[in-house]
């Protein structure tokens, strides 16, 4: 059997591998013998960058490290210069940055759904995702003047204040969001052509899934409950109710229900960051000036509940104006790793649909 | 919190602020902190390398969902030598190939250690503090 097997190369610009990701995989017929990911093609040497700037100038290209989630990677930098520079964050940009966090986690799900539904060959799907997420995409334009890299946290605080008429937006936005969320799942959920493809297909069991480092929505579908909003909370995540969404069923199914549940729980959390900004005048931010920064000697890992998982930023500081060394952890730099473990013995054509489920991207695997 | 001095006992650590220093084998540590019923770290979330200029701290960040804790290992690698940790820890073969790549230290144990982002030609370890924007290396990507 073993003579009969094809060794065929995926990518890297394969639209289904979302970003640049190569695979070689060794097939025999359709079934796959083992696969071997490729990465790499999309470093930017972001971690070598932080070396030669000051902490100020490498603010804006964090976003970079999740293009997707802009505002996950600034808090996770924000928190650990601030932890090492002693601040305190008002409560007020606290609550702001929670609610741009969540607004982000909904804006990223709609882009996997739709484009994890393209993979499986559904179009419409994509076009009721950008819809609503488009309206995200506004909201973030007004509020920080940008669509995707936003650097709009600073150390101590968040850059403008939010006003009551752009929290109105945002309630309106959350008031008709249920209904485009009902949207999609009355033409995904049930639909037998998504079922026959994601039911029982890729089971990532709970052991490899903590052996392969995997976290964020892909642990909680496999009956993992591991999220670091809950355990270990940080921003304002302590003073909201929330409950966590998780799947017992660890197959790409059940990491559908998770992500549609968390735009849900997310919906909750800035219902409660809205109604607290409203009633609250506080200050926004320190306004310390971040100029000319020097952070003492020391280093703290930030740990972050991204959309995909558990996003960590691991600074050493030497008590100069520059980082010694910046690292980044992302969730998509060990999913990649446990998509051999999981495609094993399974079709070709089931690989892209599980691939997809795992909401791989690549900047934050390459970085 | 978690008592760590079981730990300081066992294994003669060093420890300041959430930070264990090991001198001993990083596997036998490794293996006994994710066993032992107490400790339970199932998850190690990343390895980080620092370049401390004259030799190479490897950082294990690991984390229990049980105890619902972090806690860092860190441990100096030896002329760039170091003991793999994929038997323990499966998650750790991106992380010793990236830092192969981009440090220069080698894993013994690894059998499939390879650059992981650069080109299979590069020359030299980016990451090194040696390694500046000016190095005459860059020029391959001139060729």
């Amino acid at each position: 059997m073993k003579n009969s097997s094809v060794k065929i190369n995926i990518g890297p610009q394969h639209p289904s591998t979302h970003g640049v990701l190569r695979l070689i995989a060794e097939l025999d017929g359709e079934e796959i013998l083992s696969i071997e990911p490729v990465v790499g093609y999309l470093h930017r040497g972001i971690e070598k960058m932080a070396e030669s700037r000051s902490y100020l100038q490498y603010l804006p290209i964090v976003d970079r490290v999740d293009y997707l989630g802009g505002f996950f990677t600034s808090y996770a930098y924000c928190d650990a210069v601030e932890h090492l520079l002693n601040l305190e964050v008002p409560k007020r940009a606290d609550y702001i940055r929670m609610l741009c966090m969540e607004l982000n986690r909904i804006a990223s799900h709609q882009l996997w759904l739709g484009t994890f539904m393209l993979d499986l060959g559904a179009s419409s799907p994509l076009f009721y995702c950008f819809r609503d997420r488009e309206e995200i995409l506004s909201l973030f334009e007004e509020l920080t003047g940008q669509r995707m890299m936003y650097n709009y946290f600073t150390f101590g605080g968040v850059r403008f204040d939010v006003t009551n008429e752009w929290l109105s937006k945002v309630s309106d936005f959350v008031s008709r969001m249920p209904k485009a969320i009902n949207d999609y799942e009355k033409i995904i959920t049930l639909n037998p052509i998504f079922t026959q493809r994601t039911v029982e297909k890729g089971i990532l069991s709970p052991a490899i899934a903590l052996q392969y480092s995997v976290t964020g929505p892909n642990l909680r579908a496999s009956a993992v409950e591991l999220d670091f909003r809950k355990n270990m909370p940080y921003a304002a995540y302590n003073d909201v109710d929330f409950v966590i969404a998780e799947s017992n069923r660890c197959d790409s199914y059940g990491r559908y229900l998770v992500r549609i549940q968390e735009m849900k729980t997310s919906l909750d959390i800035i219902k409660q960051a809205v109604l607290y900004l409203k009633n609250d005048s506080s200050d926004y931010t320190l306004n310390i000036n971040p100029v000319n920064i020097k952070v003492p000697e020391g280093e703290y890992t930030s740990y972050v509940e991204s959309s995909r998982g558990l996003l960590s930023c691991y600074i050493k500081s030497d008590g100069s104006g520059k980082p010694y060394r910046v690292k980044w952890r992302t969730g998509s730099y060990y999913a990649v790793q446990v998509l051999p473990e999981i495609v094993k013995g399974l079709y070709y054509n089931d690989l892209i649909a599980i691939f997809g489920s795992l909401d791989v991207i690549m900047p934050e695997v390459d970085r | 919190m978690i008592d760590v001095s079981i730990l300081k006992e066992k294994f003669n650590f060093n420890i300041a602020d959430n930070k264990v220093i090991v001198e001993s084998n990083i596997i036998d540590v490794l293996e006994y902190l994710k066993n032992t019923p107490e400790y339970k770290f199932d998850i190690l979330t990343s390895v980080a390398a620092v370049d401390l200029k004259d030799k190479i701290e490897l950082i294990y960040q690991l984390y229990s969902t049980g105890n619902n804790f972090t806690l860092n290992v860190s441990v100096i690698a030896e002329n760039s030598f170091a003991k793999s940790v994929i038997d323990v820890y499966k998650s750790a073969y991106f992380d010793e190939c990236e830092i192969y790549d981009m440090f220069g230290v080698k894993f013994e144990g690894n059998t499939n250690l390879k650059r992981l982002f650069m080109p299979e030609s590069w020359i030299g370890h980016p990451m090194l503090k040696s390694y500046e924007l000016k190095d005459e290396r860059l020029v391959w990507n001139e060729k």
